[in-house]
């Protein structure tokens, strides 16, 4: 890799004729996609992305140049071009960086899954989709991926930071098909965390496989969902989806700093029932989105969005603190090096309540019960947000009922915040893939089960 | 792409012997994007990238690696890499690459008209979409997004039976996105235009139909469920229809992950619903071959209803005995090709959009569809959406409507198309172009 004299020396070039910031990221990935279809290894694909992107920032404005393959040429040219790019005017303060980057010592592999045989890989599929096709004849297919990303960073700032991190990602997504006549319907299931092979210790590829499967079947029998305003109960995990799309990309420097968002000048605010505490906490032990530092060099905190109600902070990345006067707070990310971080999520979840599951849907005489959701999205300006539901069942006198499928839910952040009535116990994350202005980043959404009142339910008239 | 760059790319794929088969797949991509926000230039981006990807294929089993870095060393490391990871594969008899030997350059000589503006030109245009943008109406509070950009990318396959095919492809784009606020509501708008190169943008018009879209949602109520019968604008019936693509896929059909199985040459769709993928027709992407190197012309998917013929990657043609009709796509190097269109359209019908209200006399509108990335499934052509629109009643329309869904199945929709509009964008960033289709029923979710 390059010395730090080098990286110091780019930074340098980089705001030769103005701009009051410039960071260097350096990336180099090893990636392993194996896709197992029709009861065969479809397909292995494995390769290195490398590639280097210097951004500088003057005032609220920024440029950013990228390029694969970075050698010390490539790096200098760059450098010189971003210089060409930024509008000539005052020059900020470039620190000294340290001679040896400082090393991330979290979220490590226990078995990296570089020293693991590819044919052990493939043997997580193979069982995944056997277990799935033996949860009955109905399943008629089955679709499993195994994903690993071995992601290495070098991060440069003009401010003087210098950091190498180490990010172990790992995968397997299942998709299961059930038949019955002309009637298909699919099932999904995951597990990802950001940990080495260690991974299936925890979540067997036979479980996953089983509860895509359970999915499938469980929608063959179910009638489709009811229409209009319901009260429902999103249950743990992935349920979280309902925070991060309602509410989350809406705290976002990206939008709040534009005037962009229903959530600018509402800091201090009650925004949410008291009920509803929000993190997003980047720091969790092996994650599916933790890291020791951001992609712009700081280390990644857990911070507190949202508390009983009261809106107490933003995801503010370095761009943001430029726009806003506000510190940023380690939530700067990005996919690769083809793009310019942003303020980001990481794991971000509802903090647990003092009720149980039961009692919460004791508490609803007809409404919908939500066991596991898909994704989602929203327009941080309104609000208007919508998600897909995976396996639901109708909520009758108090006790879950007959399962429905087809259901998708919308409604306005700002609104169903308020309308977050209880919170249970009983707080689990779910791993999924997050798209924004900075490409699709590895996020957690969590969150106990809640009930919420106001959702429209978008099933069949 | 330099001579000595096809030079490389060209000797690594040849060189393998015989008994193997080796394909390398390899792409240079420009982009640049800038955008304007309060009459500054919010951000510029520009890059350069290069990948490769290596696919082997020995014994029915098939392997593939790729590289960012365009060396010998690299190049030499991904073509071990693919062999060794084909070993692991199950034989399958669909793994192949084309048998194809010709050549072909394309584009590759003839300067694109954008390379003659400078950065500061493009910056001004997205300065000048913001401007107008802002001036258009007194209830534009914000205008977060206005951006122009372009990519031009260049691809080579190259195998060692002798296939050797390069082709250049360039587009530039602008869009706005606007907030418009009255009576303490807040709505938003966008629109996106794009174009063979930069005297195709009209920045007059993606503004009015940004802010026209914005201010036309304000005073927006809640419909009542039910079934309508509906109009889904040009656009969102683009959206729509494109999230179920998958399920022309051939390979999709072969594994029955499809309900076209088993349909092919019989009518599934209205009369009226035909469509056509021309990778040489009007619209903004052209290809003369696939990502595979299998040459793609015009292609009829559905005509008059019928089923005729679905997308074919080599893989899914030799499976079934059939020919490749160059629909292998990759997004990136390091993914599989798998089918998709390349520039398709539903053929448009003759009804203007105030004939086609006019016909409709009493539904909705349907002006957009939002998280069909998730609230659809593309096995069963079942669907479940927000959207926006409006309630037409007597045949024009009435008030806006926000807050509800609609669902329904794919191919019910199809065949209950009444009427097709005249309005098909040549202009658009989709790949599957619609005109505004007047339909039957669709289930509606409100209040």
């Amino acid at each position: 890799m390059f010395s730090a004299d080098f990286l110091q020396a780019c930074l340098d070039a980089a705001l030769l004729k103005g701009g009051d910031y410039a960071d260097l990221f350096i990336e180099q990935s090893d990636d392993t996609f194996i896709a197992y279809d029709d009861g065969k290894v479809k397909s292995i694909s494995s390769g290195r992305i490398a590639g280097a992107g210097i951004r500088v920032i003057t005032g609220r404005n920024f440029v950013y140049l990228y390029a694969s393959d970075p050698t010390e040429e490539r790096l200098r040219e760059l450098a010189q071009a971003v210089a060409n790019a930024v509008a000539q005017g005052k020059r900020g303060e470039l620190g000294p960086l340290p001679a040896s980057p400082a090393r991330g010592t979290r979220h490590r592999a226990v078995m990296n899954a570089r020293s693991i045989e590819l044919g052990d890989k493939i043997d997580c599929l193979r069982r995944a989709d056997a277990a799935a096709r033996a949860k009955g004849a109905a399943i008629s297919q089955v679709m499993a991926n195994y994903w690993e990303k071995l992601q290495e960073v070098w991060i440069a700032t003009s401010e003087g930071a210098y950091v190498n991190d180490e990010r172990n990602r790992l995968r397997l997504f299942a998709t299961a098909v059930a038949t019955r006549g002309e009637l298909r319907e699919t099932g999904s299931a995951d597990a990802g965390k950001s940990r080495g092979f260690e991974l299936f210790d925890q979540f067997s590829p036979e479980s996953i496989g089983e509860e895509a499967a359970r999915i499938a079947l469980v929608a063959l029998d179910a009638d489709y969902a009811p229409t209009g305003k319901l009260p429902v109960i999103i249950d743990s995990g992935f349920g979280g989806v309902i925070f991060h799309e309602a509410c989350g990309h809406a705290l976002e420097a990206t939008s709040v700093a534009d005037d962009a968002s229903v959530f600018s000048g509402k800091l201090g605010q009650k925004i949410a029932h008291e009920a509803v505490t929000a993190i997003d906490d980047g720091t969790l032990e092996n994650e599916w989105g933790s890291a020791n530092f951001d992609d712009e060099a700081r280390p990644t905190q857990r911070t507190v969005l949202i508390e009983n109600g009261i809106l107490t902070n933003y995801l503010v990345d370095r761009l943001g603190q430029a726009k806003m006067g506000l510190a940023a707070n380690g939530c700067g990310r990005r996919e690769s090096y083809q793009f310019a971080p942003t303020s980001r999520m990481s794991n971000t979840f509802i903090a647990p309540g003092p009720h149980t599951r039961e009692e919460l849907i004791a508490a609803i005489d007809h409404g919908l019960y939500c066991a596991k959701m898909g994704g989602g999205s929203v327009d941080p300006a309104t609000t208007d947000f919508n998600f897909s539901v995976r396996e639901a069942y109708l909520i009758e006198g108090g006790k879950i009922g007959k399962a429905v499928k087809g259901a998708s839910l919308i409604g306005k952040g700002s609104e169903i915040l308020m309308g977050i009535e209880a919170v249970a116990d009983n707080l689990a994350h779910g791993a999924g893939m997050c798209g924004s202005a900075s490409g699709s980043v590895p996020a957690n959404v969590g969150q106990p089960a809640v009930l919420v009142r106001g959702l429209v339910v978008g099933g069949r008239a | 792409m330099n001579k000595s760059t096809i030079g490389l790319v060209s000797r690594f794929a040849q060189e393998a012997p015989q008994s193997v088969g080796r394909e390398i797949y390899y792409v240079e991509r420009r982009e640049l994007e800038t955008s304007a926000f309060r009459g500054e230039t919010a951000s510029f981006t520009d890059s350069r990238s290069v990948a490769a990807s290596v696919r082997a294929v020995a014994q029915r089993r098939l392997g593939s690696a790729f590289t960012e870095r365009i060396d010998e060393e690299s190049l030499a490391a991904a073509c071990a890499a693919a062999e060794r990871n084909a070993a692991f594969l199950d034989e399958d008899e669909g793994n192949a690459l084309y048998e194809g030997v010709e050549s072909l350059s394309r584009g590759c000589d003839t300067a694109w008209k954008n390379d003659s503006l400078g950065a500061e030109d493009k910056k001004r245009f997205a300065l000048a979409l913001e401007a107008a943008a802002r001036a258009r109406d007194a209830r534009i509070v914000n205008v977060p997004g206005a951006a122009y950009g372009e990519g031009d990318s260049t691809r080579l396959v190259a195998t060692n039976r002798g296939l050797v095919k390069v082709e250049r492809h360039s587009l530039c784009y602008a869009y706005v996105y606007v907030m418009a606020s009255a009576g303490g509501e807040t709505e938003t708008g966008s629109y996106a235009q794009a174009a063979s190169d930069f005297s195709g943008l009209d920045a007059t018009l993606i503004v009015e139909r940004a802010v026209e879209e914005a201010l036309g949602k304000l005073g927006a109520r809640e419909p009542e469920s039910g079934s309508y019968r509906a109009i889904i604008e040009n656009d969102a019936a683009s959206s729509l229809l494109g999230a179920f693509m998958s399920a022309i896929s051939a390979e999709a059909i072969q594994k029955g992950k499809s309900r076209l199985v088993g349909k092919r040459g019989t009518r599934v769709a209205s009369p009226l619903f035909s469509l056509i993928d021309n990778p040489n027709g009007p619209g903004v992407f052209h290809a003369a071959f696939d990502d595979e190197g299998v040459p793609a012309s015009e292609l009829a998917v559905f005509r008059e209803g019928v089923f005729l013929e679905p997308l074919y990657t080599v893989y899914s043609a030799r499976r079934e005995n059939a020919t490749p009709n160059g629909r292998a796509f990759r997004r990136h190097p390091a993914e599989p090709p798998a089918a998709a269109l390349i520039n398709a359209y539903i053929p448009a019908g003759n009804a203007t959009p105030e004939a086609l209200e006019a016909e409709l006399s009493d539904g909705i509108l349907i002006c957009s569809v939002e998280g069909l990335h998730a609230g659809l499934n593309p096995v069963s052509g079942d669907f479940s959406c927000s959207a926006r629109g409006f309630r037409i009643r007597g045949g024009r329309r009435a008030e806006a409507l926000r807050n509800f869904t609609v669902s329904g199945n794919f191919y019910d929709l199809i065949a209950g198309i009444e009427a097709c509009g005249s309005d098909l964008r040549t202009d658009s960033m989709s790949r599957l172009r619609s005109p505004s289709l007047l339909v039957h029923s669709i289930s509606v979710s409100g209040s």
